[in-house]
């Protein structure tokens, strides 16, 4: 044998547990300093429309309620394996982060208005943004869920905006999910978002709806931080809901 | 040459009764060396035998390129992954895995290569860190072995073997996600200086990791250290 193999029977090791034979004295752990003490986050961005449109049936106060309602059921989850953060992105009038990204642990929810137009393109920008910037969503991170919402069409440059988007290193990755509130949603700019010919636009044409989604957007998200691998696809069926 | 190295399950495969799907080798010799450290994919039904199959592979493969002065680092990739399908029995796909690696050649080379999620880190003797490229995509979409990917997919760097004081760092991501980047010099020192010394440093190092202090981890872990001591070449 040549120099190749010298030692390499003493030393190498395949994985596996043994026990030691004995006690031994050992040396102070250290690790924490090494390593980050929280959770690995499972970031949930929800881009919400918000413009005037949405004040109108009640939708705004759905909506708020569902969205207050999913928090709460975030807060109340135990034993996950990823800690769940929570963004609220608007777009009513202007785009604006309602909500920065945080745990859903600490979050302090205001409701929402309805007023103005609907920059959604200005919308996509904003989570595009923040999805890429590694300070706000770290590389320790599962994959994002991204939730978009709208009654109706958009009144800015949409199809560049959502192109970068899902052609970003990370925005394309993301989990995606679309709700259509109301006749007047354009359902082929919702299809664009999910760009997944399998994936499906929800409808809520009734305001209780609007809960309804947001009772499946808490159980996909659930099931995710409760997996083996929060980074799969979440085994939740979509079939049975009112939607 | 010497190193410290450990593989624990993690707690989500403790509760399920599922083997360690992470495993390591190394060839600390005199001239030549290799680490190398795998990581199954928990999806697939044969991810522990294709991690192993995968180091195994890696030391088929070096022995091979360490003999060879003008074989090229893509040459050994290459036949790390001819190899590692020679080894398996079982199909490929079934026992996909990453492969992370160092190896000197002993004619003044060494090379790093990575396959897929965790991380390779250099420390100097200076303290100063360096961590190699990975081309792995993020969110938990890796390429490995066992999965379509090509020679480029691996990120691949020749460079100079470890001099006295200098160490390499290989950690799978159940290990590698976990750490705070900007103390990765510190972990390298610790396992050193205060592991090393230790006859059983490898046991020291399985009970650290099976104490692994993040909340809700669940990841098998495997973390190597080698570096070189300034009696290593005697």
């Amino acid at each position: 044998m040549g120099f190749a193999s010298y030692r390499e029977d003493i030393v190498s090791r395949l994985g596996g547990d043994q026990r030691p034979r004995h006690k031994e004295i050992r040396p102070m752990s250290r690790l924490k300093e090494f390593t980050v003490q929280n959770a690995r986050p499972l970031p949930v961005i929800l881009l919400a429309d918000v413009s005037g449109s949405m004040g109108v049936d009640g939708k705004i106060q759905a909506l708020n309620h569902a969205v207050r309602e999913m928090l709460e059921a975030f807060q109340d989850e135990a034993d996950l394996r990823a800690e769940i953060h929570v963004s609220v992105i608007t777009f009513g009038g202007q785009a604006r982060t309602h909500l920065p990204l945080g745990p859903a642990q600490s979050v302090k929810w205001s409701d929402l208005g309805a007023a103005g137009g609907t920059p959604m393109g200005a919308a996509f920008d904003l989570a595009g943004q923040m999805v890429e910037d590694r300070n706000v969503v770290s590389s320790r991170s599962y994959r994002p869920t991204v939730v978009l919402v709208s009654d109706g069409q958009p009144t800015d440059a949409w199809q560049q905006p959502l192109e970068a988007f899902l052609a970003s290193e990370r925005g394309g990755k993301a989990f995606r999910m679309a709700l259509a509130i109301g006749a007047d949603a354009d359902h082929d700019v919702l299809k664009a978002f999910l760009a997944d010919p399998s994936a499906r636009v929800y409808r809520a044409d009734e305001a209780k709806q609007i809960r309804t989604f947001f009772q499946l957007v808490t159980m996909s998200v659930s099931s995710r931080s409760r997996s083996a691998n929060p980074n799969s696809a979440p085994a939740i069926s979509d079939d049975g809901w009112d939607l | 040459m010497r190193v410290v190295a450990s593989s624990v399950r993690g707690p989500a495969h403790k509760r399920d009764g599922s083997p360690c799907q992470d495993a390591w080798l190394a060839v600390p010799g005199p001239r030549a060396s290799l680490a190398v450290v795998c990581d199954g994919m928990g999806s697939r039904s044969h991810a522990r035998e294709g991690a192993r199959a995968a180091t195994q592979a890696a030391r088929d493969a070096w022995r091979m390129w360490s003999r060879s002065k003008a074989g090229s680092g893509e040459d050994m990739i290459r036949l790390l992954e001819v190899c590692w399908r020679l080894r398996l029995r079982v199909p490929a796909e079934q026992a996909a895995t990453t492969c992370l690696l160092y190896a000197e050649d002993g004619h003044g080379r060494a090379a790093l290569a990575q396959l897929g999620d965790g991380l390779i880190v250099r420390r100097a003797s200076s303290g100063a860190v360096r961590v190699h490229p990975s081309r792995a995509e993020g969110f938990g979409r890796t390429q490995a072995l066992g999965t379509p990917h090509t020679l480029t997919d691996w990120s691949l760097d020749l460079t100079a073997p470890l001099e006295v004081g200098e160490a390499i760092a290989l950690a799978t991501d159940g290990v590698s996600e976990d750490l705070d980047a900007a103390r990765l010099g510190g972990l390298i020192t610790w396992v050193i200086d205060e592991l090393g010394p230790h006859p059983h440093a490898g046991r020291l190092l399985r009970a650290e990791l099976n104490n692994w202090p993040v909340p809700h981890h669940q990841d098998d872990k495997t973390l190597l250290v080698l570096w070189k001591t300034s009696t290593s070449t005697k």
